[in-house]
């Protein structure tokens, strides 16, 4: 299974998007970002690859979009 | 110690900010650098205290909310950081010179100011404020009460006023942050600068600034954020690129706890106690011969301070003999607020302020009152 990291604009967006995961029963961890990849506040929220699209769909209607998904 | 001078720093504070405070600081970690769980448990607790105060104050963008060390530093924040060359600005004439000092510093930078005049009392009148607008006016920024005579400004209206004039309109909430409630909606309030160390019982170290959406703001310093490290340039993102360097992740936990305290408490029931004290406090200052009160004598047209002055003697004469011979701690002086005195009329000899705080009994107004009544009468 692979995964992916969501990366978003600060570490407020970041952790604001970890309260509304936690109200769900996806699996997700809040980890550091690849040095090499310079955007976003250096965490990122790691998700299953095949839960992308359902969880940027709930994020959104959350107000909490990512500015950005990377394929580990 | 009879503790009143809470205007000052409120003390003691709940048990649960004390042990806030102690377990950050043991739990170690700063906040937003790294991914450790003791890094990762810091950010957490900014973002705890982001969120209780943004359901104090009715504030829907959370990440608008920095925190800073004090007030004095989010007024600056402000100030400095919205105010271009030729902008004008409005003030009430009970500012503190946390206000008044940035003010006159950014007059060399082609900012000018106009001062209110207030009532001896403190009362505003926005018809007078209206004379003052200029053409150049872009921001309005007021205290919500005086921390000289305790008068509580109508900033419903004010905001209200400065929505019809198109003008920012920034409250300096440092003696009414979780004493009387504040709705930053429902008051048109653009910005709002507050202390964590007074009303909202959290730890010194503690303030932070809430700026609208929308609003353009340049960092007061610049530096660390622990985001976007390879940049040399200041991010421009919020909250953290408002907040370079470290920030005090206990005191700030000590103030979620504070927060939380008043959230459970009910800002409602807290002031409703402050008042029957300040009734009790009121009329029993009003009956020893040889004090003025200084500002509204209604209970409910100020916030949980009197200053007062001495017919016979100065107010520091008075602050001393309470503190070494009685235990009782007040505060004499000007403090930090001349333009407040001298709208009072009491610039010159300053006064005395007695201000209380929520753990404050009937006993212990009654104590106050009863060793000021020999001091004066022994005379």
């Amino acid at each position: 299974m692979k995964d992916v990291i969501l990366i978003f604009s600060s570490v407020h967006h970041t952790l604001g998007a970890e309260e509304q995961l936690m109200k769900t029963t996806w699996h997700f961890l809040v980890v550091p970002v690849p040095p090499h990849i310079n955007e976003g506040c250096g965490l990122g929220i790691q998700i299953e690859e095949n839960e992308v699209a359902a969880v940027l769909q709930y994020l959104e209607e959350k107000g909490f979009s990512p500015v950005k998904v990377v394929n580990l | 110690m009879l503790y009143f001078d809470n205007a000052a720093t409120t003390w003691p504070k709940p048990e649960e900010v004390y042990r806030a405070h102690d377990q950050a600081l043991r739990q170690g970690g700063n906040a937003g650098r790294g991914v450790h769980q003791a890094s990762l448990a810091a950010s957490r607790t900014l973002f705890r205290t982001r969120d209780s105060l943004a359901r104090l104050f009715k504030i829907k963008e959370r990440d608008r909310i920095i925190f800073t060390q004090n007030v004095t530093e989010s007024l600056n924040l402000a100030l400095q950081g919205i105010l271009n060359p030729g902008d004008h600005v409005l003030v009430s004439s009970l500012e503190h010179n946390a206000v008044i000092r940035p003010l006159e510093y950014l007059k060399s930078r082609g900012v000018s100011y106009s001062v209110v005049p207030c009532s001896p009392e403190g009362e505003l009148d926005l018809q007078v404020c209206e004379q003052y607008i200029k053409p150049k006016t872009k921001l309005m920024c007021f205290t919500h009460a005086s921390n000289v005579l305790g008068t509580i400004l109508p900033v419903r209206e004010l905001g209200r006023f400065a929505r019809k004039h198109e003008l920012l309109f920034m409250v300096d909430a440092a003696q009414s942050a979780g004493v009387i409630p504040i709705d930053v909606e429902e008051m048109n309030i653009d910005l709002l600068a507050f202390t964590g160390h007074k009303g909202l019982l959290g730890p010194p170290g503690t303030g932070g600034l809430f700026v609208r959406e929308g609003i353009v703001l340049r960092p007061l310093i610049y530096g660390g954020t622990g985001t976007h490290s390879a940049s040399l340039s200041q991010p421009e993102l919020w909250p953290e690129g408002l907040e370079s360097g470290t920030r005090n992740v206990p005191g700030l936990a000590g103030l979620n706890a504070g927060v939380e305290y008043i959230l459970a408490r009910g800002i409602a029931s807290l002031r409703r106690h402050e008042l029957e004290l300040m009734d009790l406090l009121l009329s029993g200052l009003e009956s020893i011969p040889g004090i003025r009160i200084l500002g509204p004598r209604e209970p409910e047209k100020r916030v949980g301070l009197v200053s007062c002055v001495f017919s016979c003697h100065s107010a520091d004469k008075i602050a001393s003999l309470l503190d070494r011979k009685y235990g009782i701690i007040t505060r004499a002086g000007l403090h930090c607020a001349p333009l407040a005195h001298k709208t009072a009329g009491t610039d010159k000899q300053g006064a005395l302020r007695i201000s209380l705080g929520i753990y404050h009994t009937e006993e212990d107004i009654k104590s106050l009152l009863a060793v000021l009544e020999e001091l004066l009468r022994g005379e």
